[in-house]
Order: C-alpha cells, then sequence, then structure tokens
C-alpha cells in the first residue's frame, strides 16, 4: 500500500540517508582492485561454444565489439566492473525505496532497519577485493531484476530466460541465490488465486535452469587447445598480474576436477564455520523462533508449506558447504536469501508472517541498546570473503592451527 | 519496574560483552609495534627520565618472576593482558553506571554504546596495542571509580601522578576529564571544599611534573643512548628494530617537530576529509554545550563551562603533534563519559541537553540507529590517521 506524500517525502529523507551511509561503507571497504579470478572470468565467451560462466564474458566481449575501445585491457574490465557495481546499487537503493513505499508507514521502521543490515552486507561485499567483479555480483543482479517484476506483477514470465540466464552467468547460480525467486512463486503459488500462472513459472523456471545446470555439469565437453590458448591470452590482457587465474581456466574449460587443492581449504572452513556460528547465534535464534511462530500460525497445510519453503528455502546451499570451499560467499548468499525474502513477505502483507516478525523485533526493542547492537553487530563480520568467511575468523582458524596442526 | 530496567541491564551487557569481544578481535593486528616495545626500554635505572615507569614496572616484573621477560612474546603478552585488564574495568565501570541511573537508564545506555563503539577496538591494532595510553586509560578508569562512587577521592592525585610518570601526556588528553569532574562537584556541593583541595593538588602536582618531564629530564641522554637502544632492539618482534623518534625525544631531547612535517601533512589532509562526513556530530556537540550553558549563571555557569571547555585540552596536541587519530578519540571520550557521569549525578540540565540532542537526531533520522552503525564505520581510530574510511576517502581526493 503506498501511502501519502507526508510518508513518501519520509521514505525519500530515509534513502537519501541510506544512499549516503550505503556511499560510507563503499569507501570502507573499497580495495580499487579486480583480482585475477574476476579478470579471468570475462575472457570467456559463446564465440568459443556453450561453455560455462560466459555469459558475462560474452557480454564483454559485444561491449568490446560496439565501443571504439579496446576493452581487454585491466584498466577497462576495472571501469566495466564498477559500471555494473554501481548499476546493481542504484537498483537496491530504487528496490529499497519501493519496498519502503509499498510496506507502508506502519512498517517503516522494520524494514528500513533490514535495508541498513542488508546493504551493510552487500556493498562490503561487493566492494571488498575478493568479490569486486565476482559474477555473484550479477546472479544477485537477476534476483534484483526478478524481484522488480514479482512486486509489479508485470512481465513475470520472464523469469523463466532469466533463471537460465542465472545458470549461465554462473552453474552455482542454482544452488545460490535460484532459490529466493522459486520460493517466492512457491508461496504466491500456495497463497494467492494465480495458482496456474505462478505454478507454471515455477516449474519452467526450474526446468530452464536445471536442464541448463546439468548440461554444464555432466554434458560439457574441454575445450580444444587453440580456443584454450586464445580465452588464456584474452585472461592475461584482462589481468592486473599480467598472468590468468589458471585452475579456474583448468575447471571451466578443461573440466579438470579441483577436489584434492581444495582439501586444505576445507578443513579451514571446517575450523571457521562453528565460530561463526557462534558469533551469529542472537540471529540464528531470532530465526529459529521465527520459524516456530510461523508453524504455529498457519492454519492449513497451504500455509504450512509456504512457510516451510520461506524458512528452509536456504537450504539449496548445502550442497555447496558439502562440496565446495567458498564458505564466504555461501553465507553471503543464505544471508541475502533471507534478507529478500523476509522484505517480500512485507510486500505481500502477510498477516502472520509480519505478526510474527514484529514479535520476535520486540523482544529486542523492549530493551534499549539491544536493537541497536543487533544492528551495528554486524558490520563487525563484513566484509565476508570468498574461501574464508572473514579475515577475522581466518585470523582466528590459523591461530587455532598453531596447536591443531590440521592444515 | 526496576526488576525490568535491571533485566534490560543484564541483557544489554550479555549483547555488549559479545559485541565488544567481536569488535576487539575483528581489529586485533596480532603484533606490537616497534613505537611500543621500544618505550620498554626506557626505565629510571637511567634516572628520573620522561616515560621511564612502564619500562621500569617491567623490568621490576622481570627481576621478580622465574621467566625472562626481556624477550617480544612476553612483551607482546603484557600488553594483551594491559588491554584486557583495560576492558574488564570499562565494562564494570559501564555495569556501575546504569546500576546508578535506574531513571536514566535509556540515555546511559545509549551513551555506553557510543563509548564502546569507540573504545573497544582502538587499543587493539598495531599501532595502539601496549602504547603507553593504555596505563593512562587504566588510572582514568580508577580516578572514574573513585568519583562515581565518591570514595578515596585522595587516591586521584596518586593515580594521575602515577599517569604523569608513565606520560606527561597526560596533562592533555586525559587529566581534564578527571578536574573538570571534580570542580563541577565542588561548585555544586557548597561548603564542601574536598573536591577543590583535591583539584589544586591533582593539578600542581601533574604541572610540576610535566615542566620537568618536557625540559628538564633529558640531561644525561648522551650517556645511556647504547645501552637503551640495545635493549629495545632486543624486545622488538625482529629482535633487531627500535623506534628513532622516541629516542630521539625522550632520550636525548630533540625537538621532532621538523621530522614529522610529512605526518602533519598527511593528518591536516584527513582532518579535512573527517570534518566533511562529521559536520553532523559537530553541530549536535556544539548545541549540546549551547543548552548545558543556556540560562546558566554563577557558580552554575562555571560548572557547566567547565564540562564545555574540557575538550580543548587538545589543541596543544593539535597544533605541535601529529597524533591527531588519539586525539579526536580522547576528544570523543571525555565529552560522553563527562555526560555519562553527570547523568549518574542526576544533573538536569544535562539530561535536558541530551534530549535536546536525541530529538535533532529524530528530527534528522527516520531511522536514528543508523547514527550507531555510520559511528562504527569510522572506528577504529589510529595514532595520526583518523580511521581506514577516512584514509580510503583521503587517498581518493588526494591521491
Amino acid at each position: 500500500m503506498v501511502q501519502g506524500t507526508e510518508y513518501k517525502k519520509k521514505v525519500n529523507k530515509f534513502i537519501v540517508g541510506l544512499s549516503f551511509f550505503y556511499l560510507a561503507v563503499f569507501f570502507l571497504t573499497y580495495d580499487a582492485k579486480l583480482t585475477i579470478y574476476n579478470s579471468t572470468l570475462l575472457s570467456f565467451s559463446y564465440k568459443y561454444g556453450f561453455i560455462p560462466r560466459a555469459f558475462v564474458g560474452t557480454i564483454y566481449e559485444g561491449l568490446n565489439w560496439i565501443l571504439p575501445v579496446d576493452m581487454y585491457s585491466y584498466g577497462m574490465a576495472m571501469r566495466f566492473v564498477e559500471v555494473c557495481t554501481a548499476i546493481f546499487f542504484l537498483l537496491m537503493i530504487w528496490i529499497a525505496r519501493k519496498t519502503l513505499l509499498l510496506v507502508g508507514e506502519k512498517y517503516f521502521k522494520t524494514i528500513g532497519v533490514v535495508w541498513i543490515i542488508y546493504g551493510i552486507m552487500f556493498v562490503s561485499m561487493f566492494s571488498s577485493k575478493y568479490n569486486f567483479g565476482r559474477v555473484d555480483l550479477f546472479m544477485l543482479l537477476i534476483d534484483a531484476i526478478g524481484i522488480c517484476l514479482l512486486m509489479k506483477r508485470k512481465g513475470e514470465w520472464l523469469l523463466i530466460p532469466l533463471s537460465v540466464i542465472g545458470v549461465m552467468v554462473h552453474e552455482g547460480f542454482v544452488f545460490m541465490y535460484f532459490s529466493t525467486i522459486l520460493v517466492i512463486l512457491i508461496y504466491r503459488f500456495f497463497m494467492t488465486e494465480e495458482k496456474k500462472k505462478y505454478g507454471w513459472i515455477f516449474a519452467l523456471s526450474l526446468v530452464g535452469a536445471s536442464v541448463t545446470f546439468l548440461y554444464f555439469m555432466f554434458f560439457r565437453t574441454p575445450v580444444d587447445r587453440e580456443t584454450y590458448l586464445s580465452i588464456y591470452r584474452m585472461a592475461r590482457d584482462l589481468s592486473y598480474e599480467g598472468r590468468p587465474h589458471i585452475s579456474l581456466l583448468s575447471a571451466e574449460l578443461l573440466c579438470v576436477n579441483l577436489g584434492d587443492i581444495e582439501k586444505a581449504f576445507h578443513k579451514e572452513n571446517f575450523l571457521q564455520l562453528p565460530f561463526f556460528v557462534l558469533m551469529v547465534s542472537p540471529f540464528l535464534v531470532f530465526l529459529c523462533r521465527l520459524g516456530r511462530s510461523l508453524y504455529l500460525k498457519a492454519k492449513g497445510m497451504k500455509e504450512k508449506l509456504a512457510y516451510l519453503a520461506v524458512m528452509i528455502g536456504w537450504m539449496t546451499l548445502i550442497p555447496n558447504f558439502a562440496l565446495k570451499v567458498d564458505y564466504g560467499r555461501w553465507i553471503f548468499a543464505a544471508f541475502s536469501f533471507f534478507f529478500i525474502v523476509f522484505i517480500m513477505m512485507y510486500v505481500e502483507q502477510d498477516k502472520y508472517f509480519i505478526q510474527s516478525f514484529e514479535i520476535e523485533c520486540n523482544r529486542y526493542r523492549k530493551h534499549p541498546g539491544v536493537e541497536e547492537l543487533m544492528i551495528i553487530y554486524l558490520i563487525a563480520l563484513v566484509p565476508l570473503q570468498d574461501v574464508y568467511i572473514n579475515a577475522m575468523l581466518k585470523k582466528l582458524s590459523d591461530f587455532i592451527n598453531v596447536y591443531l596442526q590440521w592444515y | 519496574m526496576n526488576m525490568k530496567k535491571e533485566k534490560t541491564n543484564l541483557y544489554f551487557m550479555m549483547f555488549l560483552i559479545l559485541f565488544g569481544a567481536v569488535l576487539s578481535y575483528r581489529y586485533f593486528d596480532q603484533g606490537v609495534s616497534r613505537y611500543n616495545t621500544t618505550l620498554f626500554a626506557l626505565s629510571y635505572k637511567y634516572g628520573p627520565i620522561s616515560r621511564g615507569l612502564l619500562g621500569t614496572l617491567y623490568a621490576g616484573l622481570n627481576h621478580i618472576l622465574p621467566m625472562n621477560l626481556m624477550s617480544y612474546s612476553w612483551v607482546y603478552f603484557f600488553c594483551l593482558l594491559s588491554t584486557a585488564f583495560f576492558d574488564f574495568l570499562l565494562l564494570i565501570f559501564f555495569t556501575r553506571v546504569l546500576q546508578k541511573s535506574v531513571e536514566n537508564q535509556k540515555n546511559q545506555i545509549y551513551l555506553i554504546l557510543l563509548v564502546a563503539i569507540f573504545t573497544f577496538p582502538m587499543f587493539v591494532t598495531k599501532e595502539m596495542l601496549g602504547r603507553l595510553d593504555i596505563y593512562l586509560m587504566i588510572l582514568v578508569m580508577l580516578c572514574l571509580f573513585c568519583l562515581i562512587e565518591d570514595r578515596c577521592l585522595w587516591l586521584i592525585p596518586v593515580f594521575c601522578v602515577v599517569a604523569m610518570l608513565f606520560h606527561q601526556g597526560f596533562v592533555f588528553t586525559n587529566i581534564n576529564l578527571i578536574l573538570v569532574l571534580l570542580f563541577y562537584k565542588g561548585l555544586k556541593e557548597d561548603g564542601n571544599r574536598k573536591y577543590f583541595v583535591v583539584f589544586g593538588i591533582t593539578l600542581l602536582l601533574c604541572s610540576v611534573l610535566f615542566l620537568y618531564f618536557e625540559f628538564f629530564s633529558h640531561s644525561n641522554g648522551s650517556e645511556i643512548l647504547d645501552e637503551v637502544v640495545t635493549n629495545a632492539k632486543a624486545l622488538s618482534a625482529s629482535g633487531r628494530g627500535y623506534n628513532p623518534s622516541i629516542i630521539d625525544h625522550e632520550i636525548l631531547g630533540k625537538d621532532v617537530y621538523e621530522a614529522e612535517t610529512e605526518y602533519r601533512v598527511l593528518a591536516h589532509q584527513e582532518t579535512g576529509v573527517f570534518l566533511v562526513f562529521f559536520w553532523p556530530f559537530l553541530i549536535l556537540g556544539f548545541g549540546f554545550m549551547k543548552h548545558l550553558l543556556q540560562g546558566q549563571k554563577g557558580k552554575n555557569f562555571l560548572a557547566y563551562l567547565g564540562i564545555c571547555l574540557g575538550g580543548f585540552t587538545m589543541i596543544p596536541e593539535i597544533l605541535l603533534k601529529v597524533d591527531f587519530g588519539r586525539y579526536a578519540y580522547y576528544t570523543f571520550w571525555y565529552y560522553l563519559v563527562a555526560a555519562m557521569v553527570l547523568i549518574l549525578w542526576k544533573d538536569e540540565v544535562c539530561i535536558q541537553a541530551l534530549e535536546w540532542v536525541k530529538s535533532l537526531i529524530k528530527k534528522w533520522l527516520p531511522i536514528p540507529q543508523l547514527v550507531f552503525a555510520y559511528l562504527l564505520l569510522f572506528v577504529p581510530f589510529h595514532d595520526i590517521i583518523y580511521g581506514e574510511l577516512v584514509d580510503n576517502i583521503k587517498i581518493f581526493i588526494f591521491g
């Protein structure tokens, strides 16, 4: 529900303050560096065939063709990533404004606080050197576009090709960011009258993304030597170190299994994760209570299933935690899931969700200082990295490993 | 009602301890800089030299304890222990403030949160871990306990003299809070001269010590130079490094003003950036002072004037030295803790001034909690630079 001009002014004022805050977070965490991993991916292109993770590189190739400059240099790669990152941040700010207008003045504070916390996470994530220019930005951009379509309730059929594009950006999309869109579609399937529409969009999105994923996982073939060398040379030109990321090229182009190389990283991840869980335990308690409250409030099977999807949709990340090592990225994806889905529940004006969420927030609000601490606490944990969860936990795990000698 | 407030205090302190621990560890650099290890080499065995107390105490511990403490690893451990002790004292102070401020619990909680944001990460970075500031802060905490409990005020001059023996800069950076609160209490409690007596003795002793250490304590520097440098090297992480600036200034009595020119330029550039991002807080600060002084006359006016001007003792340091990060921190610390103690003493004028500050923040920001999140982006303050955010912006502008 969009309210009067006074409320719009209040929202606009908040958005200006929020934008300034995001800018400060950006300056705090921006390293002005594109790592060789992220620049190497820009050299992948569909001109070499339907290879994985080549969507962004193909767009980059297209820009090289259109623009009167040679895009295959580190400087141009940096500019490209800076522009894409700026577009992403501006889109998120626009979505923040839109959601605040939709939820109304009654829930302005709750959703405003959610955007403060979520902004701390995504701005720091995609500004720091580990994830600046990472394809996760483009995957989240696809989620953001999907959310815009779902909020406007127009052009929702575009979610089908968007889901396929997400997998073309990175096959990990099916585990990391696809669940956000699917959960909202599941929710609308069970909780609205447009079951046929959302059923079809859900099914076709799922099939499209799954088929693309399965192709990239099991049916792609290694590229030939000439293609490999061509990509190698372009990746070298794009890199600030003058060399490409060999492991990435081997894994994605030659289908080499990196399992053995990543064993030591797994051990570090397993050592860091319990401490991270301990550090975010107040939020986990909040989530458990919220889930329990929703389950008890839900009347029929449809509602229970809808709320179950809302609370456990993030579990599509479990295979990533088990098989891959980028725990920083998986944890960010989990946070992103919760933030976006919870905001959408308010946009959907789900009575029981809002009641439960407000009750849980009020547990902290009734104690002065505690609410503020919960908001600012996450600043101490960011930026999340890629392999390591964050620098603090890396420091802690290295300290413990001096005695454990585990890796 | 009191049960509910006690529960709030308990939850708040639990979350604060978790927050403080995580924030401290996040910025913990796991090392002590050469600047700070060199200070352990200064000792009173060379005569009553400036900043010699730390090294003397450490050498004494080395003499008493069965281990050889004259190595980097023990210095590192000693610095960690000192910082942990300070954090412990700080948490006890917060607890006592909350217990004694039942009617103004909410205001005290917000002030405590602000002090925690600035303080927990301040003394764990490489430049600040083990810095003499931590011992000054420990002594300031002890003085504050005497003041808020209104007991053993005679210990205040003792603590302040000890602080001067640690670092004579205490007169500019830390003593202001203690003196101003004594002055305030003396004026507010008619007929109770003990505060003025303590104030006078403290001021006199510290002034004499400052003059001595600044101008008369370097006479035999060249005779002890080699031994001090050898000891300083042994205590450093590499076993070979030491900070020449400390040796030049504290042992040889040389003026390091010109040598610090490069840092001065850096600090001034950063101050410009800092003020651009902090101007709303300047408006709040000056507005708070205006509301303290408004309508006051006679002794009351003097008492609040002291509170307002107490933070300006940092000015000589700002003009002559380069540690702008530290001065900014001490300025925030002074005003926040002064307000905290005044509210604990149920000063209605301060409470009303704080309410004005809160109402202005609520007018500016639809979600006032953004203030705490915003401030957290600027910490920790370092010694010369204000912090990473200000430094990044300065580099972006000036290159």
